[in-house]
């Protein structure tokens, strides 16, 4: 556990382009200092606040208050945080362009503070990084540096470029180095930060940051699981987590609920696209031998995995049976008990023994006549009898009862799957939580309005309007009825019947 | 698939009264003797026909103008109309009641005279452009054909006009067996529960066979994609339903993929064309021919058929001389190989040109989202939302694409024995197959070898391959019909129509007085 190294190279070194760096999820302590170290979803800032861009001798304030003493006061650490306004324009700019949301806001940081140190004449030392697509982006000023001890690496503002108003800023993209990357803006670290510490989120005073090399399963056992748990899932979570992650941005979902109950909100995320900044690997310190605490680790991830697969299912409701259709053989049988549980109809079989509508001319399968056959009625598996034709072109198979809604899933009977629910997403929100059952009964699908607060309106094909459905009364969907409930509307068609 | 589910049930067939046993079924003929031991009725009437479609009704109507009386005939047919199945038909393969059908209309199936026609009926109507259309035709506009709606109501007045309805009788065939001593046993399985008994025989002299087309036959690879996958939404073919496809296409732009290149494939482009003009879709279309048709062809000088662009242009199935010129004489009077060697000549998948149409796709092309490919379709599959394709070209090798759909326009007929009461026909009352592969008959379309002191006429698709091309269309339905009529007439079935008889009845017929 201690020295999960395996992982470490994958996602620190290379930088592989096709996921975005894991950069919220790999840990960073603090050391004890008087600096301002502010971490941001993806952003990680050290800004000096010790008045040192205005000259180390301005500072010496001059008590010229007559009849006042000079008190042996740290005046400086005190008064110049609150009063330096670059700092605090530096830390907003920061703050911005995490918040914009993008899932790596190296680049655009990069931009803004350029622009911005365009316009300071005097900026405060920095030493600033953020996630960028394939590495990080640093920018340093003034006595800002960052360094990488491990392998002997450290920039300067020296080795960047002189802006025209003299600034001297270092300001490039970097490969995320494989050991640890210590940031200051100058202050002397002369305390190495504890091994434990850990920000999260937030600004906090310090000398220097020190952003892990990768993500590590540095679960700090005996800190509240709270902030961990969300971030550094356990190593064998790893893999379900990486594949179902990209396709959708649930993010708040994921972390929000997690059942351990902690508080979220408090961690500064609130407000910011935390899609972007949720990586899924797992973010091994490697250099730290972390607390050895596997158990609190590795129990909440299948908990994260297990939202994580709910998540797309609400983010997409309309799309949800989309499936249906293909997968449908293999997925009912297995669904229901093998075989017999799937629900029978009688109908006549045609002449190569496909079951059909006993209404139908012609097998809907092969197409041959079936009114040459004398029409016996068997009972056998019944095939699906249509689709629903959705405005967004999403079909929908109807090969069991349905329930549609802006929140079917709530209904008991299709928490016991009796019915299958069927999410209609409306902007306008007309749909009721439950607003109406489709039925499928012997070879009719039956349409019926559970008392919708909106209703639900029905226009056979050619009708010249709609006719609104009495609720609780069922009407037979006939191959082209238009249906309308709130803002959407499906059409029913199906291959059985008459026409 | 679909098979397993249902095995059970087949084995125990509960003994029903008045069903048939294994030595009725066995025999090839029957006496009277054995039906009453089998306890089933019988019913007796001269003249039964069965398939109950328009072949059926225009075969009827003959014979009723030629003064035969209801209760001497029966139609014995599962449909509730005679034009219920070529209706849906019709319907589905996008000709709905408001187009014009596609297929030869210089006879009128409700009316024995063809005088008014439908264009004539349609000018009287004020729209005197179909006048004109047809006296200029085919040079100066494109054959006319009458609106679907416009047969089908004239069918049903004349169906009233008649009395059809008395003598039509709800059932399912099972077969046709020759009587010792003459006639022949229809065996009608009624719906369940309107008889006592399961099964009712109808005693008579003469049977008439239309049942039309055995059936269509869907490709296997199309059956093979709705088994293995349970999909009947994304792969369809043009003569069942699919008015989802195109409702989809409305939703979201799609690309579909056409095979075919036939009557049925012009009228589905013509229908995609149409919503992607009028409701500004942005529908692609790829259309897979197997044969690719690029200039004009046939065997000779004068039997030259237009082609281009893929497709064979002909105005109707066959060519116009079928129904009335040396074509007609020729065939009529050829055997066997000859015939066949005719038949293919002249057969073959064609499509009358139609100038809306061909305007249409010649845009597509212009503007590329029409496009042809010349192939056969390897393999279907679904991939998510939409099915990938592959197509074995001839030239290029194996080609893949997705499609949202596919809209499969190739019209085969099932082999007539496909058709249960055919190959009964076949089995057990000495019926042939002709040189293309029917049911054999003759020029009175009485069933050859199946003479039985009384006939078996046929007429419809299920004899194509005989003495007279057409026979699939209108005018061969009414054309046998004449036929059989004056075979029964020659019996004494019915009255000559005499001029005296033909000009009172066209006067009842204008008159719409109920005969």
């Amino acid at each position: 556990m201690s020295s999960a190294t395996p992982p470490a190279p994958l996602t620190g070194t290379t930088g592989a382009p096709a996921t975005v760096p894991p950069f919220d999820q790999v840990a960073v302590r603090v050391a004890p200092g008087p600096d301002l170290v502010v971490r941001l979803p993806g952003v990680l800032l050290v800004v000096g606040v010790t008045n040192r861009p205005t000259g180390p001798a301005a500072p010496a304030a001059k008590p010229a208050l007559v009849g006042w003493g000079s008190a042996p006061v740290p005046a400086a650490p005190v008064a110049a945080p609150a009063g330096d306004a670059h700092v605090g324009e530096l830390v907003a700019l920061c703050r911005r362009v995490s918040a914009a949301g993008s899932r790596a806001p190296g680049r655009r940081l990069h931009e803004e503070l350029r622009s911005w140190l365009g316009t300071v004449t005097d900026p405060p030392s920095f030493a600033v990084t953020a996630a960028t697509e394939d590495g990080l982006t640093l920018v340093l000023v003034g006595g800002g540096t960052a360094e990488v001890p491990d392998l002997g690496l450290r920039l300067t503002p020296a080795q960047g470029e002189k802006l025209d108003n003299g600034t001297l800023v270092l300001d490039r993209f970097v490969t995320w180095p494989p050991a640890a990357l210590h940031l200051s803006a100058g202050s002397p670290a002369d305390t190495a930060p504890h091994p434990l510490a850990d920000l999260e989120a937030g600004a906090v005073p310090g000398a220097a940051a020190v952003l892990s090399p990768a993500p590590a399963p540095s679960a700090p056992g005996p800190t509240p699981a709270a902030t961990m748990q969300v971030r550094l899932p356990a190593p064998h979570a790893r893999v379900p987590l990486s594949t179902v992650k990209p396709p959708a941005p649930a993010a708040p979902a994921p972390v929000v609920p997690a059942p351990a109950g902690h508080d979220h909100a408090g961690h500064d995320h609130a407000g910011h696209d935390h899609a972007g900044h949720e990586h899924p690997a797992p973010a091994p310190v490697a250099a730290q031998p972390p607390a050895p605490a596997p158990a609190p680790v590795e129990l909440p991830a299948p908990k994260r995995s297990a939202l994580l697969f709910g998540g797309p299912a609400e983010a997409e409701p309309a799309r949800e049976p989309l499936p249906t259709p293909g997968a449908e053989p293999s997925s009912a049988p297995a669904a229901a008990e093998p075989e017999d549980d799937r629900p029978k109809v009688k109908g006549i079989l045609c002449k190569n023994g496909h079951l059909n509508d006993p209404r139908a001319g012609f097998c809907a399968l092969c197409g041959i006549r079936t009114t040459q056959q004398t029409a016996v009625l068997i009972e056998g598996v019944r095939p699906p009898l249509g689709l629903l034709v959705f405005d967004d072109g999403a079909t929908v198979s109807l090969d069991m009862d349905y329930l549609l809604g802006r929140e079917p899933e709530t209904d008991e009977r299709v928490a016991s799957g009796q019915l299958r629910p069927l999410l209609v997403l409306d902007q306008t929100g007309g749909v009721s939580r439950h607003h109406a059952e489709i039925r499928l009964e012997g070879w009719d699908v039956l349409l019926v309005d559970t008392g919708s607060a909106n209703g639900t309106l029905v226009a056979p094909r050619g009708a010249p309007g709609w006719s609104s459905l009495v609720p609780n009364q069922p009407v037979r969907l006939t191959p082209g009825m238009a249906v309308r409930m709130g803002g959407r509307q499906f059409a029913f068609e199906s291959p059985h019947g008459g026409f | 698939m679909s098979e397993s589910t249902i095995a059970p049930q087949h084995a125990q067939t509960p003994p029903q009264p008045g069903d048939l046993n294994d030595q009725l079924i066995a025999s090839d003929f029957w006496t009277d003797q054995m039906l009453a031991e089998a306890g089933i009725p019988v019913v007796d009437v001269p003249f039964v026909t069965f398939g109950g479609g328009i072949g059926s009704f225009v075969t009827v109507d003959y014979l009723r103008i030629c003064g035969v009386p209801t209760s001497a005939m029966r139609v014995l047919t599962p449909l509730k109309t005679p034009w219920e199945s070529y209706e849906y038909l019709t319907t589905v393969s996008q000709i709905p009641r408001g187009e014009r059908l596609r297929s030869d209309s210089s006879s009128c199936p409700d009316n024995i005279w063809g005088f008014p026609s439908y264009a004539i009926r349609e000018a009287l109507q004020g729209d005197l452009k179909q006048a004109w259309n047809v006296l200029v035709e085919p040079i100066f506009a494109n054959y006319y054909t009458p609106r679907a709606g416009h047969a089908f109501e004239s069918m049903e007045k004349e169906m009233y006009r008649i009395r059809y309805p008395e003598m039509v009788v709800n059932g399912q065939v099972r077969m046709v067996r020759r009587r010792v001593g003459g006639g022949y046993f229809t065996i009608l399985t009624p719906p369940e529960g309107a008889t006592p008994t399961r099964r009712i025989a109808y005693r008579s002299q003469w049977v008439h066979v239309a049942v039309g087309y055995p059936g269509l036959k869907f490709l296997p690879d199309l059956q093979r994609y709705r088994n293995e996958h349970n999909d009947y939404s994304k792969v369809v073919n043009a003569y069942e339903r699919h008015e989802h496809v195109y409702e989809r296409l409305h939703q979201r732009p799609g690309t579909v993929l056409i095979r075919g290149g036939g009557i049925v494939a012009s009228r589905v482009l013509q229908r995609l064309i149409d919503d992607r003009d009028q409701r500004g879709l942005q529908t692609q279309i790829v259309h897979l021919f197997r044969t690719y048709v690029d200039r004009p062809h046939g065997t000779g000088i004068l039997k030259r058929r237009k082609g281009a662009d893929g497709w064979a242009y002909q105005g109707f199935n066959y060519p116009k001389s079928v129904w009335g010129g040396q074509l007609k004489q020729q065939v009529r009077k050829s055997e066997g190989e000859e015939r066949a060697r005719l038949y293919k000549e002249m057969g073959g998948t064609n499509t009358p040109v139609r100038r809306d149409w061909k305007e249409q796709l010649q845009r597509g092309r212009r503007e590329g989202w029409y496009r042809v490919m010349i192939g056969s379709i390897e393999e279907m599959k679904p991939v998510g939302d939409l099915v990938e394709v592959t197509v074995n070209t001839p030239d290029q090798g194996p080609h893949t694409g997705t499609f949202d759909a596919v809209i499969d326009c190739t019209g085969l007929e099932a082999d007539i024995r496909e058709h249960r009461v055919l190959a009964d026909l076949l089995d057990h009352s000495n019926a042939q197959r002709n040189p293309v592969g029917r049911l054999d008959v003759q020029r009175n379309f009485e069933v050859t070898g199946a003479q039985n002191g009384g006939k078996i006429y046929a007429s419809g698709s299920a004899t194509l391959g005989g003495p007279f091309p057409g026979v699939d269309t209108f005018f061969g339905l009414q054309i046998a019909a004449q036929e059989i009529a004056d075979d029964l007439i020659a019996q004494g079935f019915a009255q000559k129509l005499g001029p005296g008889r033909s000009t009172s009845q066209w006067w009842k017929w204008v008159r719409n007085k109920q005969i």
